[in-house]
């Protein structure tokens, strides 16, 4: 009699877990991630009332030794099928799926070529509960055939997605906020005693190959309505190359390393160089404190030291001299100071040392400055600022100085 | 812990803050204005990175070493969070933890 209410009793709970009702599902939703490891994920939300959520907690114990992903691509030409390791990543909204991608597995999802879906070997199982009240809990079932149905070929990318997944390959350096400053000179601090306008750049977008690579374009410099400003320079280096971020056990290193090979000269190029660059940038420990004991966000700056080989095509030096080959070590610092509870200054320096006898014949260390002062407008993205150039040019050895009066916008921020 | 609420959320994005500013209040109204590129990424990666670290618990309060809390991350992010704030809530809606077929990161 016992071994019958037994066998009763187990084939009623095996029905009963058979028969386990399917979590709903009210969508899927795509994200992508580049810091580090790149990766792609699809995100099951489950549609729960409100006040409830999916306890995370509970999935990986409910469910264990059963969680065993994967990313099943079935190619359409070749009839082959890839299977590639995926995890699954339940949160307070649902369960997601997500994939290491590297340039290879990019180019195939977006390629069209395959079919893909994820599979898992089992039924899983989650619980849903009221917030709050961690006893008012519900179960369901996430059997394999919705797994599959909800990730049929779902792996689709907006075009921004697209682009900062393939370009985050290449490396973070490429990933610059690109800037573009606008100012004015007023005629009574102009050279041409007319008022002149000017813009300074810098951009920076990595190349995209069918292959995974380190290289980046990278271009910068001051231009202007009077073209022959001494401060004026364009820095263009096509081939820019990120020599190592990750150190052998794949962690990211705390430092770049950057070679570069372009052209760097004035604004009409009768003055311009052949260059090559080797530098290393990282972060040092704050200098100064002007905030008065007000509580601001002190940047700490960002330092570039490197060492640049150059050979000179032509010069319009006011002393006719022969083209110069020769080589320099330059720093570059980048430091944002508040000053008190509304001010800020923003020091863009370099500083250059160049072997060249005839061009630095007394040995001299050679500097530019950028200081800009700028007070927060409330509820603007503008400032209000007066920026002040001066010392000498590290393309055309021309000083000068300049102040300028103008409004400061990034125009190419990154969306 | 079972899910990443504000205030630990907010405790990792002062960590990750730490590491490339200095400051001596409250970092909710700062804003990513003025941040370089470089600022930007050592930012990202703490973040990412301390967050790899919380110990993971299930429903029943057991610690786990075969979970781990993670969180889909971009640069292009930072220019959607007018301040840190946006940055925590932005961590407390969307973390989620890794289980699965691989151990957990030897952090």
């Amino acid at each position: 009699m016992s071994r019958i209410l037994f066998t009763i009793t187990f084939v009623f709970t095996y029905l009963s877990v058979q028969a386990q009702e399917l979590v709903l599902i009210k969508e899927s939703q795509i994200s992508i991630s580049t810091i580090d490891q790149k990766q792609i994920r699809i995100q099951l939300i489950f549609d729960m009332p409100e006040g409830y959520e999916h306890s995370q907690g509970a999935f990986g114990r409910i469910n264990q030794g059963k969680v065993d992903t994967k990313l099943v691509m079935k190619s359409k030409k070749e009839l082959s099928i890839t299977k590639l390791d995926a995890v699954m990543t339940p949160s307070n909204k649902g369960v997601g799926f997500r994939i290491d991608v590297d340039q290879e597995i990019i180019n195939a999802l977006l390629s069209g070529d395959f079919d893909y879906q994820f599979e898992n070997q089992y039924d899983l199982y989650v619980i849903q509960r009221k917030v709050g009240s961690p006893t008012d809990t519900t179960r369901f079932k996430l059997s394999k055939e919705q797994i599959i149905n909800e990730t049929k070929n779902k792996l689709t990318l907006s075009e921004d997605d697209k682009t900062e997944l393939v370009e985050s390959l290449n490396g973070h350096i490429t990933r610059t906020e690109n800037t573009l400053d606008f100012g004015i000179i007023p005629s009574e601090k102009s050279d041409t005693d007319n008022t002149e306008f000017y813009a300074s750049f810098s951009y920076q977008k990595g190349y995209i190959f069918p292959y995974k690579n380190p290289f980046f374009f990278s271009a910068k410099g001051i231009i202007s309505t009077n073209s022959s400003d001494s401060l004026n320079y364009l820095s263009i280096y096509p081939v820019s190359y990120r020599i190592a971020e990750y150190d052998k056990s794949g962690q990211p290193k705390n430092y770049d390393l950057v070679a570069q090979l372009g052209i760097e000269g004035n604004q009409t190029f009768t003055n311009y160089r052949i260059a090559g660059n080797l530098y290393w940038q990282s972060l040092i420990p704050n200098l100064i404190d002007l905030t008065m004991g007000e509580n601001r966000l002190r940047l700490k700056p960002v330092v570039k030291i490197g060492a640049k080989l150059y050979k000179e095509y032509d010069n319009n030096r006011l002393v006719e001299t022969d083209n110069e080959d020769s080589n320099q070590v330059f720093g570059e610092i980048y430091y944002y100071i508040p000053i008190k509870k509304l001010y800020s200054l923003i020091l863009d320096a370099n500083a250059f040392y160049d072997f060249s006898e005839s061009l630095n014949p007394n040995g001299e260390i050679k500097y530019n400055i950028s200081a800009t002062l700028g007070i927060d407008i409330p509820k603007t993205g503008f400032k209000t600022i007066f920026k002040y150039l001066e010392g000498e040019n590290g393309i055309t050895y021309q000083k000068d100085q300049l102040l300028m009066i103008g409004l400061m916008a990034d125009l190419f921020s990154q969306k | 812990m079972e899910s990443i609420d504000r205030t630990t959320s907010k405790a990792q994005v002062t960590k990750a803050l730490k590491n490339v500013a200095d400051f001596n209040g409250d970092i909710e109204s700062f804003t990513f204005s003025y941040f370089h590129d470089y600022h930007k990424n050592v930012f990202l990666r703490s973040l990412k990175n301390y967050i790899n670290q919380l110990i993971c618990s299930d429903d029943l309060g057991n610690q786990l070493d075969t979970e781990y809390f993670d969180l889909d991350l971009t640069e292009s992010l930072i220019s959607g969070w007018s301040n840190m704030a946006v940055c925590i809530d932005y961590i407390v809606e969307n973390h989620y933890r890794v289980v699965g077929n691989r151990k957990k990161l030897n952090l």
